[in-house]
C-alpha cells in the first residue's frame, strides 16, 4: 500500500499541493486527473523524493528511503533517461542498481516498440523516447509504476499501443498511478480515478462506481471542478458585446 | 577498458575519452611545467654572470632565487589543469539535465553516492594528480637544483621554502 497522508508543498508563497492524502492499494490502475498546474507533477516528486515538503509517504507503513525506493518507479514527459547511454546500457545500468529488474520485460517492450537496443534514445523520435521512458519505468521491477504524462507528445497511435502494452503486460500486484489529460482514451482501462484541482483532491472516484452511477468520467470531472459549460457562450457574449459597444 | 572505469563517469559517457582527458590534461601541464622549470633555471643561472667585451664575468651582486621560487613558476600550468577538472565536474553534473531529466533516475537509486561517485571521481582524482605532480615535479626540480647549483649560489632554507609553497603557507 502507497500511502500518501497530508502532503504540501509550496513553491515561495504558492501552495502546489494543499494537504493531499491519497492511498494506493496493491493492484490498482489509477488515472490522475487535473488541469495544468494542478500539482499531478509535484504529487509524483512527493512521493519519490525529489521534493522536499510536509506530510508523510508510506510505502507498506515504512518511509520511503534509500532501502524501498526501487519499490517504485517513474516514467515522465521529461524523460529521466541517460540520453547518451543505448538501450542494452540501460538495461545493464537498471539490472545492476534495481534488483528486481525485468531484463526479459524490457526486451519484451523494445521489441513491441521497434525500439533499437544498441542506438542512444538521444537519436529517438518523441514518440520513441516516450516508448523508452515507459518501457524503463515498466521494467524496473518496481511494485508502484508513477507515470506523469508519459505520452505528451505522441500520436494517437503510439498512445494506443501504451495502453494496449499496459493492459497485457502489468502483473496483478502492479499498481499503476497515472497522470493524464487524455480522459477519454484512458478510460475503459483505470480503475480509479482521482482528481487534483489547485492543489487538493477535488474527486476520488472507482470507476465502478461511476459505472453504476451511469455518470461517465468527463461528466464526474467537471462535476468535480465545478465545471460552467455555459462559459464559452458567456465569454463569446460578452466578445460580441463589446464588439457591438465600440 | 576496464568496466569499473565506466561507473566513474555519468551513465553514457565515453569513460575512455573523459580519461584520456584527463590524462591528456595531466600531462600538458607536466610537459609545460618542465620545461617552465627549465627555461626559469637556465635564465637564472645566465642572470648570475655579466658579459663585458664578450667576457662572461659572474655578477657579485647577483643572488641565485632559491628552488621554490622557481617551481613556483610552474602553479599556473597545474592550476590550468585543475581548472579543467572543475569544469568536467560542472560538465557531469549538468549532462544530468540535458536532454533528459537523468537527475531524476540517479536521485531516486537505492545506492545513495552513486550520483557522486560518477560526477565525482574523475575530476577529483584528476585534480588530486595536479596536486600529486605539482609536489612530485617541486621536489624532483629541488633535488635537480640541489645537485647541479653551485654550493655558494645556494641559500640556505631551501627545503623550508619548498614546504611552504607545497602546503601554500
Amino acid at each position: 500500500m502507497l500511502e500518501i497522508k497530508d502532503v504540501t508543498k509550496r513553491f515561495g508563497n504558492k501552495t502546489a499541493l494543499n494537504s493531499v492524502s491519497l492511498s494506493l492499494a496493491p493492484g490498482e490502475l489509477v488515472g490522475l486527473f487535473g488541469e495544468n498546474g494542478a500539482g499531478k507533477t509535484t504529487l509524483m516528486k512527493c512521493v519519490l523524493g525529489l521534493l522536499s515538503h510536509r506530510g508523510e509517504v508510506l510505502l507498506d507503513g515504512a518511509r520511503i528511503t534509500r532501502k524501498n525506493i526501487a519499490r517504485i518507479s517513474f516514467a515522465t514527459c521529461e524523460h529521466s533517461f541517460f540520453p547518451d547511454l543505448s538501450g542494452a546500457g540501460h538495461a545493464d545500468f537498471y539490472a545492476s542498481h534495481f534488483p528486481a529488474f525485468r531484463r526479459r520485460r524490457f526486451e519484451v517492450l523494445m521489441d513491441f516498440f521497434a525500439l533499437p537496443m544498441k542506438k542512444a534514445p538521444r537519436t529517438f523520435s518523441t514518440g520513441q523516447k516516450n516508448q523508452f521512458e515507459v518501457a524503463l519505468a515498466l521494467s524496473q521491477g518496481a511494485d508502484y509504476i508513477l507515470m506523469d504524462e508519459p505520452f505528451s507528445g505522441s500520436d494517437v497511435f503510439n498512445r494506443e499501443d501504451f495502453y494496449k502494452v499496459l493492459l497485457g503486460i502489468l502483473d496483478s500486484g502492479e499498481t499503476v498511478l497515472l497522470s493524464t489529460h487524455m480522459l477519454e482514451e484512458v478510460d475503459s482501462f483505470i480503475s480509479r480515478a482521482v482528481l487534483l484541482h489547485a492543489g487538493r483532491i477535488a474527486g476520488d472516484v472507482s470507476m465502478s462506481e461511476l459505472e453504476e452511477s451511469g455518470e461517465s468520467l468527463m461528466d464526474y470531472v467537471k462535476r468535480a471542478w465545478n465545471y460552467r459549460s455555459d462559459r464559452i457562450r458567456r465569454a463569446i457574449d460578452e466578445l460580441n458585446g463589446d464588439g457591438e459597444d465600440a | 577498458m576496464p568496466p569499473e572505469l565506466e561507473k566513474l563517469v555519468p551513465a553514457g559517457m565515453d569513460a575512455r575519452r573523459e580519461l584520456g582527458q584527463v590524462l591528456c590534461a595531466l600531462g600538458a601541464a607536466l610537459a609545460a611545467a618542465v620545461f617552465c622549470c627549465l627555461i626559469v633555471y637556465v635564465d637564472a643561472r645566465s642572470d648570475m654572470y655579466i658579459t663585458r667585451n664578450g667576457i662572461r664575468y659572474l655578477n657579485p651582486d647577483a643572488e641565485f632565487p632559491c628552488c621554490a621560487e622557481m617551481a613556483a613558476r610552474c602553479v599556473p600550468f597545474f592550476a590550468a589543469a585543475a581548472l579543467l577538472m572543475l569544469y568536467k565536474l560542472a560538465r557531469y553534473v549538468a549532462y544530468h539535465y540535458q536532454g533528459s531529466r537523468s537527475i531524476y533516475t540517479m536521485r531516486r537509486l537505492p545506492q545513495r553516492a552513486e550520483l557522486l561517485r560518477r560526477c565525482l571521481s574523475l575530476p577529483l582524482g584528476g585534480a588530486l594528480a595536479c596536486l600529486l605532480l605539482f609536489a612530485a615535479l617541486t621536489a624532483l626540480f629541488c633535488a635537480v637544483y640541489l645537485a647541479v647549483t653551485p654550493a655558494d649560489w645556494v641559500r640556505p632554507g631551501q627545503w623550508e621554502a619548498v614546504s611552504r609553497l607545497l602546503l601554500g603557507r
